[in-house]
């Protein structure tokens, strides 16, 4: 072992209560360290899969047309352009060329084909206008876990079942196996059996939403080939923009991220993590100052020491080294006893996804390990650079006055 | 003098300074020291002893003067060159034993050798076993410092000064702080080492029986060796 370490632990093992109470120090802040990590991004995780968990990540439509010029003068100001229609949907026509590619993407968990349009829930004289979307049987879960949500019923969509929320169920005073009319904004009016109800816990879906299969909606809103839209659900739900921005790209169609329309939730996230980060980085500063004081008083402490080794030869680079390697190891030994606690105590909370509703948002996945160690050791070895300098200065010579 | 000249001393003169106040403490000074001298340096408190050890030893500086040792100008010399220097070539005694101590006996003995090797060598905790039983703590190696009686502490300071094979030991009221017989015995082991070894020894005492046992006695007075 070099000498210089030695020497450094012989320091903090000779006073073993002051260095116990040292570490302690470090390693509660550490531990602030790590649960606040924990914390604010369990909090982010909970929020975003409890808000955005339920809905695609990716829409993709048809894009957008601009105002076709029908004809210009060259000798007149006037301009004529059509106008945007608002009697033919906007509609994915060659959607089924696309779907390989988007459902080959590495990133996309599920892709589930829709039509969609508006239409009413008809029990008797009771009407209640709903967002009504058409899905693969097979494919009924695969954005919005409805089979999670049940509450009654099944998920499985035939061509004459449909699936609406529990809280529209009692507007309208049905249940399982009765049977509800669908009008949709095309006119076209069918009856269906409610085959299962959900309880999203997300009003616009549980009051107003209603499931069918993709073949009844077709026949709804009079739609015989092509689709509304493609939603597509992601592994990362934070990969969202640049898979967006890659699928447009390749399909040539509009593809929307979920945080194009969640930019407050974002704003509070951001909010929330500049926060946490506040809060460790007062974790971070109270350890300098710790360890900073700490060794400044060991130094004072060991004035006389120092001169003795300069005395017999230390050099300055070599007292210098003795404290900067205390505090190193302060820093190394409070950030893994830190981290352990920190892992310790987080360890017994399921994570975010898995919570129950009302739990504690803690994500042990989240601890930022390797982060807390690596600041909390190269911020005690600064705290102790200071102190080192300053036994440095302790001229050899003051040995001869002790 | 018997020997060749280890130093030489050729009007040395240090000056403090104090809120604007100079003292003059030695006023050019001139001193050579063999090989294997064992001298002593006496003179009055304040008559500038410790000051001129301090110089001899390279923890402070002379303000003017020339000293050389070795054939070495350390008067020129940086401080990580006197740091080397000191640590090959001087032992210091003092008389607080200065030991340190969170370190065993046998630590503070290898002290200086593990700083010039960067760790403590098998052959280094040899010499200072041996130079342990050379002062009779054989059985006290292992004793912290803390743990030792004055007499063992400076026995320890004795071996620990020796341990690097120095040229010149300084030793500064190397029996003040004893008792009778502990001091008898360290002058004892003092004398014995130094006549067994190349060694030189300049010891800085009040203590006529210190001196007595010294060969040469240089006394000091107001700065500048009067007497020698």
């Amino acid at each position: 072992m070099p000498f210089v370490l030695r020497v450094a632990f012989r320091y903090l093992t000779a006073n073993k209560g002051q260095t116990g109470l040292l570490v302690t120090g470090v390693a509660v802040g550490v531990f602030v360290f790590v649960f606040m990590s924990a914390l604010i991004g369990g909090l982010a995780v909970f929020l975003v899969t409890r808000t955005v968990g339920d809905i695609s990540h990716v829409t993709i439509e048809a894009p957008s047309r601009e105002a076709e010029a029908i004809a210009t003068g060259a000798e007149t100001d006037l301009l004529l352009v059509t106008q945007r229609s608002s009697t033919t949907r906007q509609l994915l026509r060659t959607a089924d060329a696309f779907l390989p590619t988007i459902s080959a993407s590495p990133e996309v968990k599920a892709v589930s084909p829709q039509v969609v349009g508006n239409g009413f829930v008809v029990r008797g004289q009771v009407r209640a206008a709903v967002g009504v979307t058409g899905v693969e049987p097979d494919k009924v879960s695969a954005i919005a876990d409805l089979g999670k949500r049940l509450v009654a019923g099944s998920t499985a969509l035939s061509s004459t079942t449909v699936l609406i929320g529990a809280q529209l169920a009692r507007d309208l005073g049905v249940t399982i196996g009765q049977v509800v009319r669908l009008q949709s904004d095309r006119g076209i009016d069918r009856p269906f059996l409610v085959g299962g109800l959900f309880e999203v816990g997300v009003e616009a879906l549980d009051s107003r939403a209603a499931f069918v299969s993709l073949s009844a909606a077709r026949t709804l809103f009079g739609v015989e080939q092509g689709l509304s839209r493609i939603e597509v659900k992601l592994t990362d739900l934070y990969q969202a923009d640049a898979v967006a921005r890659r699928l447009a790209a390749e399909t040539g169609l509009k593809a929307t991220p979920w945080t194009a329309n969640n930019s407050q939730l974002l704003d509070g996230l951001r909010a929330q993590a500049s926060s946490g980060n506040l809060i460790k980085a007062f974790a971070l500063i109270t350890i300098v100052i710790g360890v900073a004081s700490a060794l400044s008083l060991s130094t004072y402490r060991r004035r006389p020491e120092i001169g003795i080794m300069r005395a017999m030869g230390a050099s300055r680079r070599f007292v210098t080294a003795v404290f900067i390697l205390q505090g190193g190891l302060i820093g190394v030994l409070g950030g893994l006893i830190g981290i352990a606690l920190g892992f310790a105590a987080l360890s017994p909370f399921p994570v975010p996804e898995l919570a129950p509703a009302g739990g504690f948002p803690v994500d042990v996945r989240l601890g930022a390990y390797d982060i807390a160690f690596v600041l909390t050791a190269i911020a005690a070895t600064l705290a102790s650079i200071l102190p080192s300098l300053t036994a440095a200065r302790v001229a050899p010579a003051s040995v001869l006055t002790q | 003098m018997t020997g060749t000249p280890l130093i030489e001393v050729r009007n040395l003169v240090k000056t403090f300074e104090d809120g604007g106040v100079e003292t003059r403490v030695l006023k050019g000074l001139d001193l050579t020291l063999a090989t294997g001298e064992l001298c002593a340096l006496v003179g009055p408190s304040g008559s500038g002893k410790s000051t001129l050890l301090t110089i001899l030893g390279t923890l402070a500086r002379a303000t003017s003067g020339r000293y050389t040792m070795l054939g070495e100008n350390l008067m020129t010399a940086g401080d990580a060159a006197l740091t080397e220097f000191r640590n090959a070539h001087i032992g210091f005694v003092f008389q607080f034993h200065n030991l340190l101590p969170d370190f065993t006996a046998l630590e503070n003995v290898l002290f200086p050798a593990a700083l010039r090797d960067g760790r403590q060598t098998r052959a280094a905790r040899d010499r200072a076993r041996e130079l342990l039983v050379r002062v009779g703590l054989e059985d006290r190696t292992d004793f912290r410092a803390t743990k030792l009686s004055g007499g063992q502490k400076q026995r320890v300071a004795i071996a620990r000064a020796l341990m690097n094979r120095p040229e010149l030991v300084l030793a500064d009221e190397p029996t003040g702080s004893l008792d009778k017989d502990s001091a008898e015995q360290v002058l004892a082991l003092i004398a014995e080492i130094s006549a067994a070894e190349q060694t030189s020894y300049l010891i800085s005492t009040h203590d006529d029986k210190v001196a007595a046992v010294c060969r040469r006695q240089i006394r000091v007075t107001n700065g500048l060796v009067v007497e020698d």
